[in-house]
């Protein structure tokens, strides 16, 4: 891994001429942890530790885990009476006597441990409690995934996101030695950051304690870089390749998130990822004519080069169409000169409504937004879209990925519940935009630069004193 | 008498949350239980008709907040719950009944169930999402509601007989203060022949039907609201997105009204819906278009259910109206919603939505 860094930093200094002493910052936008899970290789085991027993006890952790990865990952599950309610109160006084018994059975068997307290994200008080029992009764060195720190309400995905977090320390701290090594022999004496899934960045103590957050970073960056490469905020970015098109919206200048569960190496967790609609249509999509024309679901994908009409392949393909119309030049034309004129208009009919249907479904507002088209598969599509104010085709989208990441500011977020009823709205708010604002600084943000980006209220019915519960954002442009 | 697996969860916490017209619990949460409660459990589903006239049945739900159970799964609260009500009553149950029609309520039922020889019966108290357990058709037909037990997945239980509906509602609030906001609750002890009387039968296997459909129309790409039309015999109201909405709360209900802003041949048409947690009125175009106990529901892109809870601007959205069953139409039931309904500024009587103009029937 170092030496693919290397070469491609020294590419970089190279071709731009620069003074590797003079580079101030370094990010790092990695598959490098999304692979370890995908791969499940190098993976450390974890010692989970679920705190709330007897509640919720009949759903034990690894429920509903892939096998494989689960045997990879699990070393063993302890439940640990304690736990908060929602609304703060303890709903037991955390088993401090069981943590120490659960110590002398992980000692020297196990390097990580994942903690997770029923309601942490509202009162992470006996998670950290748990943490500071294990630390003081183990003799080997641990390293401890608190799952307040790691995702927000909904324990078993929580929970989740936890133990792959452990599961990943090794991973993440071999990831961070060899961009360290690779940066320091080029002579750059930057400060280190990696691409987290939301589209920020977070620093090297971070990216230590928490890997997980850089396993979506992929996508998050690629749309990021697109739109800093057309210029557009606000937009609807369209990723047409050889099998499929991916389409995701842009607000801001950051990727519209899913709600629904993300999963992550065959695993739900309750991370909150670019929604991206995934169609099946790409440059490969194998068309059938017919009176119901269709193209795709399937694709010849990379063997377009021997399968198409055009380089006198068998197969008629959506990439055939496009050369038939002249919209672009691949293999020889003559070989669909055959085509019927009207087999071929319709078959870029259904191309185009099917990319308009899917600009359709992402879309948040009846506004007409402008549309980035990206990918070897846009060849397909004509300037002009249903629905879009302005089509732009941004050069350099090989690189989108690496300019999404070296663009992103710090950012970090708070979660919370917040009572309203002792206190006054705009006072419990303030105190929990201060709290975002802080952890950016802490994380690299120039305070001057730090702006609270987001705030989400969501009101909490059947609860008396106006509880709310609050997601706050905070990104700062790095401290330069 | 069918008895029920893993898949058939999914489809009624599907088909369950878009019939739930607007309410009936948290999909998300109908789904968790299903997949991780109920998914290696039989369930055996017994006709109404089939369930003997002298038959021991109780109704079991979940009760509390759906941000509570976002952190703390649903797991035992409802069996312990109709076994903490067998024991004030000294009688063993065979049967339980969900309260109302809703994917998390449908659901939360069965979990009473799982692991017991205990039937759930293919009904409800309701047909639809109700406000108030004092809405069901159960209460209007004179089923007490008491005593009736709350329980924790500690074990912890209360039991409860006061005998008056408002006070043992606030007995309730309280106590599910001290379990965290969310309990299992078991109440309605009554025997068959008062469940025949005073429910709504076929509502679970109707809600299977639908996820079901749902799930095939999705992925045949056929109309996934034409599917779930015919198989509901429901109308289209509109189909469009999001242009509005606004919430209220009292502190015990949520008072909201949706914007829908038609689109395709929709263009043009708005439709809004009221609703006190559950969708009380539509109108059309300032037309009225129905009214509770028609069940005004609500359909996402993709097949995917819509809840008050969970609307936001922007959002694709459809909404279609199924007429109310014919139990909805006899003496005791008429007068269910008037209060909610005039509280909503609504004061003319229910008007079936089969009976108004203005849109075709199915």
């Amino acid at each position: 891994m170092s030496t693919g860094i290397r070469t491609s930093l020294r590419e970089l200094l190279a071709t731009a001429r620069i003074d590797p002493g003079r580079v101030r910052y370094c990010m790092l936008g990695t598959t490098h942890c999304i692979n370890a899970l995908l791969e499940r290789k190098g993976l450390d085991r974890v010692a989970v530790v679920r705190i709330g027993a007897p509640a919720s006890k009949a759903i034990p952790p690894f429920a509903d885990w892939p096998a494989d990865l689960a045997s990879a990952v699990r070393f063993r599950s302890f439940f640990v009476e304690g736990g908060n309610e929602f609304d703060g109160r303890e709903m037991r006084r955390l088993a401090e006597r069981r943590l120490r018994t659960i110590a002398s059975a992980i000692d020297g068997r196990v390097r990580s441990v994942a903690i997770t307290s029923i309601f942490s994200p509202v009162t992470p008080a006996q998670e950290i409690q748990a943490s500071r029992v294990l630390q003081g009764a183990l003799r080997h060195r641990v390293s401890i995934s608190l799952s307040h720190e790691i995702a927000t309400i909904g324990l078993l995905e929580r929970e989740n996101a936890t133990i792959l977090n452990a599961a990943l320390q090794s991973v993440a701290r071999r990831a961070v030695v060899a961009f360290r090594r690779a940066t320091r022999q080029l002579g750059l004496r930057s400060a280190l950051y990696f691409g987290q899934n939301d589209g920020t960045l977070m620093d090297i103590e971070t990216a230590l304690r928490q890997p997980i957050l850089t396993v979506s970073s992929g996508p998050t960056n690629s749309i990021r870089g697109a739109s800093f490469l057309a210029r557009v905020s606000d937009s609807i970015v369209v990723d047409v390749g050889g099998t499929s098109t991916d389409i995701g919206v842009l607000k801001a200048g950051f990727p519209l998130e899913s709600s629904r569960p993300a999963m992550v190496g065959g695993v739900r967790t309750n991370f909150r990822i670019p929604d991206i609609l995934d169609l099946a249509l790409g440059g490969g999509s194998r068309v059938r004519p017919g009176r119901r024309l269709t193209v795709g679901p399937d694709s010849v994908g990379y063997r377009l080069t021997k399968e198409a009409r055009a380089v006198g392949g068998p197969t008629l393909t959506a990439t055939d169409i496009a050369v038939a119309l002249g919209r672009c030049r691949f293999g020889d034309p003559k070989n669909v000169r055959g085509l019927s004129p009207s087999m071929v208009a319709e078959a870029d009919r259904v191309i185009h409504a099917m990319v308009e249907a899917g600009i359709d479904r992402v879309r948040t507002s009846a506004k007409p937004l402008p549309v980035i088209l990206v990918g070897g598969g846009s060849i397909l599509l004509r300037d002009r879209l249903k629905g879009v104010s302005q089509i732009v085709r941004p050069d350099h989208f090989d690189v989108a990925n690496a300019i999404g990441v070296s663009i992103a500011e710090v950012g970090a977020d708070v979660d919370t519940v917040l009572s309203y009823g002792d206190d006054s709205r705009s006072r419990a708010l303030a105190r929990a935009c201060r709290g975002a604002v802080d952890r950016a600084v802490r994380a690299g943000a120039n305070r001057r630069r730090t702006r609270v980006a987001n705030i989400e209220e969501i009101p909490l019915t059947y609860l008396p004193g106006n509880a709310v519960r609050v997601r706050v954002k905070a990104c700062g442009a790095l401290a330069m | 008498m069918t008895d029920l697996r893993a898949p058939d969860y999914l489809d009624i916490a599907l088909g369950g949350t878009i019939l739930g017209t607007g309410g009936g619990g948290s999909y998300t949460a109908a789904r968790r239980v299903a997949e991780r409660v109920l998914r290696r459990r039989r369930v055996r589903l017994v006709a109404l008709e089939d369930v003997p006239t002298r038959a021991r049945v109780v109704t079991a739900a979940a009760m509390g907040s759906p941000e509570a159970i976002r952190d703390k799964p649903f797991t035992t609260q409802a069996r312990l719950a109709v076994q903490a009500l067998e024991a004030a009553t000294g009688e063993r149950a065979s049967y339980v009944l969900p309260v109302e029609t809703g994917g998390f309520n449908h659901i939360a039922c069965m979990t009473a169930s799982a692991g017991r020889n205990l039937s759930v019966v293919d009904a409800d108290g309701a047909g639809r999402s109700i406000p108030r357990l004092d809405q069901t058709l159960l209460y209007a037909h004179g089923v007490p509601f008491s005593p009736f037990t709350l329980a924790d997945d500690h074990g912890r239980t209360i039991t409860v007989a006061a005998g008056e509906f408002a006070l043992e509602q606030r007995i309730a609030l309280n106590a599910l203060e001290y379990f965290g906001w969310l309990a299992g609750l078991a109440c309605f002890p009554m025997t068959g022949k008062q469940v025949k009387m005073s429910s709504v039968p076929g509502t679970i296997s109707l809600a299977r039907r639908v996820g079901a459909a749902v799930r095939e129309a999705a992925r045949s790409g056929d109309d996934i609201l034409q599917t779930v039309l015919a198989v509901t015999g429901g109308m289209e109201l509109i189909r469009g997105k999001i242009a509005g909405v606004q919430t209220e709360t009292d502190g015990s209900y949520t008072f909201g009204t949706l914007k829908v802003r038609g689109s395709g041949e929709h263009a043009g048409s708005v439709v809004s819906v009221k609703s006190m947690n559950e969708n009380m009125i539509a109108w059309k175009d300032g037309r009225l278009a129905a009214v509770a106990p028609d069940r005004i529901c609500y359909l996402g892109p993709g097949g995917r259910p819509v809840t008050n809870a969970d609307v936001s601007l922007g959002d694709s959205i459809d909404v279609f109206v199924i007429e109310a069953q014919r139990q909805w139409k006899t003496g005791a039931a008429q007068g269910l919603f008037s209060e909610t309904l005039k509280a909503m500024g609504h004061n003319s009587s229910y008007v079936s939505a089969e009976g108004s103009s203005h849109h075709p029937r199915p």
